[in-house]
């Protein structure tokens, strides 16, 4: 059967292909086309109901409505992994910006409190590394 | 204020008494905490009192875990959002390049699992001119730490599956206790969110340019840090997402 040969490589391409999908211009371009061919098939299918029927029969499905729903759970299988992608990509922005608010923050506090250090009469001098212990007795607890 | 100062008054007493001073100046320890309140004080306070420098690193906290470690003594770094505990690892190694001169940066479990006395040895042991000390639990045959016969087996094959960077073999994965060098500190680049996090160090720790040996280390499997640690399911997450990252990444860079 020609389906079998076309599904299973098209169900592993769709699984790498969608986990490797990046925003990528590319990419974008790609998803474009896709989307396009989409409609057109979608359109043909509408106006020449036979011309899927013909389809799946080339290909050795019995029904068109069977080969239409195979193509639905690749596309399905495909968002999901883009999706997730996409979210992880999100995410790790998300990260990089709440690490630099903490960071911020705590050289912030950390400098504060050197600072109020030396002008207070605090033995000085220390590394700091040492004086560290000392940064949350001068910082009220939020 | 008052208690301030007579807290003050009492770490410089321990400290003094405790050891002489300054003998782990070298050495900054990172715990991340994420709802721990119950128990983050003590096991800062006891890391404090022996004269380590402290960076807890608050995930995003909703409990009373922020006051307990200001209590005990520890410089507070607090995420906005809870960004997971490969987040909050990356935030504490940044968070002590950027506030400390440390010549090594150690991690440590808030959950209490982890031995004060292996960590002073692991410190002991890179300083003798390693680059890496990771714990383990299985270095001395099955070591002293109690387990279950699934999570060995499990713990084990994953130490032996994953891929490690070129040469070094561990006999542990996803062990909480270890130490590394400052540079070695600054080239790490978790992306990794959850806990999958740790078979991302692991591989770039083993890498064949940086010296590493193992330190066996007695993980203590409370009830509490039972029920705070990860189920052993959680095993399949990991898997599948150190999976999916190695697929975006594969060939491209």
């Amino acid at each position: 059967m020609i389906i079998q040969i076309l599904l299973v490589p098209a169900l592993v391409l769709a699984v790498v292909l969608s986990l490797r999908s990046r925003a990528s211009l590319r990419g974008q371009a790609r998803r474009k086309i896709l989307a396009v061919l989409t409609v057109v098939c979608g359109v043909v299918a509408v106006l020449f109901p036979g011309t899927l029927q013909a389809v799946a029969d080339f290909t050795g499905v019995t029904r068109g409505t069977d080969l239409l729903l195979y193509g639905l759970a690749l596309v399905i299988i495909y968002l999901v992994g883009s999706t997730s992608v996409r979210f992880r990509e999100q995410e790790a922005r998300l990260v990089l910006l709440a690490r630099q608010v903490a960071l911020s923050d705590a050289a912030l506090r950390s400098a504060e409190l050197a600072a109020r250090r030396s002008s207070s009469e605090r033995p000085a001098g220390q590394a700091p590394v040492a004086g560290h212990g000392a940064v949350e007795q001068a910082t009220p607890a939020r | 204020m008052i208690n301030v100062v007579e807290r003050e008054m009492m770490r410089d007493s321990v400290e003094a008494a405790d050891a002489p001073a300054g003998a782990w100046d070298d050495t900054v320890v990172v715990v991340r905490v994420y709802n721990e309140g119950l128990v983050v004080g003590g096991v800062i306070a006891e890391l404090v009192a022996a004269g380590l420098t402290v960076i807890a690193v608050d995930d995003a906290s909703t409990d009373n875990s922020a006051e307990e470690i200001d209590k005990a003594g520890a410089f507070r770094v607090r995420h906005p959002i809870n960004l997971g505990a490969g987040g909050a690892l990356q935030t504490g190694f940044e968070a002590a390049l950027l506030l400390t001169d440390a010549q090594y940066i150690a991690c440590f479990d808030a959950d209490g699992q982890h031995q004060l006395a292996d960590l002073l040895g692991m410190i002991e042991k890179i300083r003798e001119g390693y680059d890496v000390v990771m714990g383990s639990r299985f270095l001395e045959g099955d070591g002293a730490t109690q387990m279950s016969w699934l999570r060995r087996v499990i713990l084990r094959t994953a130490a032996k599956l994953l891929n490690r960077g070129a040469g070094t073999r561990l006999t542990d994965a996803h062990n909480g206790l270890r130490i590394v060098a400052r540079h070695v500190a600054a080239a790490i680049r978790l992306n990794h969110a959850g806990m999958a996090y740790a078979s991302e160090l692991e591989r770039h720790l083993t890498q064949p340019a940086y010296r590493i040996t193992e330190y066996p280390v007695h993980i203590l499997y409370t009830d509490y840090s039972k029920s705070k640690g990860q189920p052993l399911l959680n095993s399949v997450n990991i898997l599948a997402e150190v999976a999916a990252h190695r697929v975006t990444a594969w060939g491209g860079k």
